[in-house]
């Protein structure tokens, strides 16, 4: 089934475009999911929780490009994953879930200032990675958007790995300057932005 | 700022910057002949691998896919496509029965496990032959096994055991769904599917498969062309290898 009628689907609220969304773009957001997290039943679970948020979202939202739209949704929930690993591995006791509990009820300064400044990391980004040549940028997004191995995007490009390695550090060396250039306080970016 | 924020950040680019990422790691190719070879370099990963992966006999849940790496259209440059193949190999310029070398491409196949997790990525040479309006291709890669399963015949030729197969090739669309007659038909190796087409089509598809040197040499093509004459040309690619 076409895009378009998988999106009439889900405004019609016809259960169908969830199976339908499955089908032709689940494969690709698994495996996605999959690389980010390593767990087969997390990355099951992740796509079921962007299936369910695409539900909730369609409509009033009508994606332009739906295979992006799910990958973004997974993408979401694997990064939350994440960090719910990380705040257990770091003590998940009920301390800590009884202080995040209270802190929304908190009217927090920061967060409209953190998200504000979110949005303009993102157009920056946005900008930075537009003004790449395709192969580039391609090879950025399919790193730290879809989370592929170096082994993959050699083997993707024809490119040995540390040839693959060596330009991700050049595009890495390249966002550092841009970011600072644009007033961030890049106290880091990526983790190994100035060692190769 | 840290690398957390450049992650979330990221997360809301625009949908066509994201489309393009994964586009290209579907690697949807335009030129319907190229597909058609990424397509079947997709089958032959699934004959030779599905052996050693699915122990379990559970072939229908491992799927392949296959993109273009590089491009030739010279026979000059073979050297270049044995280093990144890591084999020797014979290519012949032509063939007696008129198959003439036209191009030839190194691609490399995926092979996914039922949950879509990549297990194995490998490089594979295709070399396109023509005769007229006919279509052979030479496909070669690294040895494993035999492939076998239904379908699957022995002959001799040149002192060299050949494994033959002939079967009707569907291409079909990814949101094809297989029907029971397909099935029926997969099982006793008369069908393969492979999805990523434009449109369903079908092909009468002919394969001889044989080793040489450490290589596995394919012979096949989707124009009809008889098992015999195939037989035949790899018994040249046989003798100048001796």
């Amino acid at each position: 089934m076409e895009d378009e009628q998988i999106i009439s689907l889900f405004w019609a609220r016809d259960e169908r475009a969830i199976e339908e969304l499955a089908h032709r773009h689940g494969g690709l957001c698994r495996a996605m999911a999959l690389r980010m997290l390593g767990s087969f039943q997390d990355a099951e679970e992740c796509l079921s929780d962007a299936l369910m948020a695409a539900w909730n979202s369609i409509p009033p939202r009508r994606p332009e490009k739906l295979s992006a739209y799910l990958a973004r949704l997974t993408r979401n929930q694997a990064l939350k994953r994440r960090r719910d690993s990380e705040r257990l591995k770091r003590g998940g006791g009920e301390l800590n879930l009884a202080y995040e509990e209270l802190d929304e009820c908190l009217p927090d300064p920061e967060s409209t200032e953190q998200c504000w400044e979110q949005r303009e990391l993102s157009a920056a980004l946005e900008r930075f990675l537009r003004g790449l040549p395709a192969a580039e940028r391609r090879l950025f997004l399919r790193r730290y958007w879809g989370c592929e191995s170096l082994r993959e995007l050699a083997a993707a490009n024809g490119w040995s790995e540390s040839k693959v390695k060596s330009m991700l550090f050049r595009t890495r060396k390249k966002l550092r300057d841009y970011l600072i250039k644009e007033g961030f306080a890049c106290e880091c970016g990526f983790p190994d932005a100035g060692h190769e | 700022m840290n690398a957390d924020s450049l992650m979330q950040a990221m997360n809301e680019l625009p949908e066509d910057l994201i489309a393009e990422a994964l586009e290209t790691e579907r690697q949807r190719v335009p030129v319907k002949r190229v597909l058609r070879t990424l397509l079947i370099a997709a089958v032959i990963a699934v004959f030779f691998s599905v052996t050693a992966y699915a122990a379990g006999g559970n072939l229908g849940s491992i799927t392949s896919s296959a993109r273009m790496g590089r491009h030739w259209s010279t026979l000059d440059v073979l050297p270049k496509a044995e280093r990144m193949l890591g084999l020797g190999m014979t290519v012949p310029e032509r063939f007696e029965s008129g198959f003439v070398f036209a191009d030839m491409d190194i691609t490399y196949s995926d092979l996914r496990d039922p949950d879509g997790a990549i297990v194995k990525t490998y490089p594979e040479f295709y070399a396109n032959y023509t005769r007229g309006d006919q279509t052979l291709i030479l496909n070669v890669q690294a040895w494993e096994r035999a492939p076998g399963g239904a379908g699957w015949l022995e002959r001799e030729q040149d002192g060299t055991t050949l494994y033959c197969h002939s079967f009707t090739y569907k291409v079909v669309p990814v949101d094809y769904r297989e029907t029971e007659e397909d099935t029926a038909r997969k099982e006793t190796g008369e069908l393969m599917i492979a999805w990523g087409g434009d449109e369903v089509e079908t092909f009468p598809m002919c394969f001889v498969v044989f080793e040489r040197g450490g290589a596995a040499y394919a012979l096949f093509s989707y124009d009809g062309l008889a098992m015999d004459e195939l037989c035949a040309m790899a018994g040249e690619i046989i003798r100048m290898n001796e």
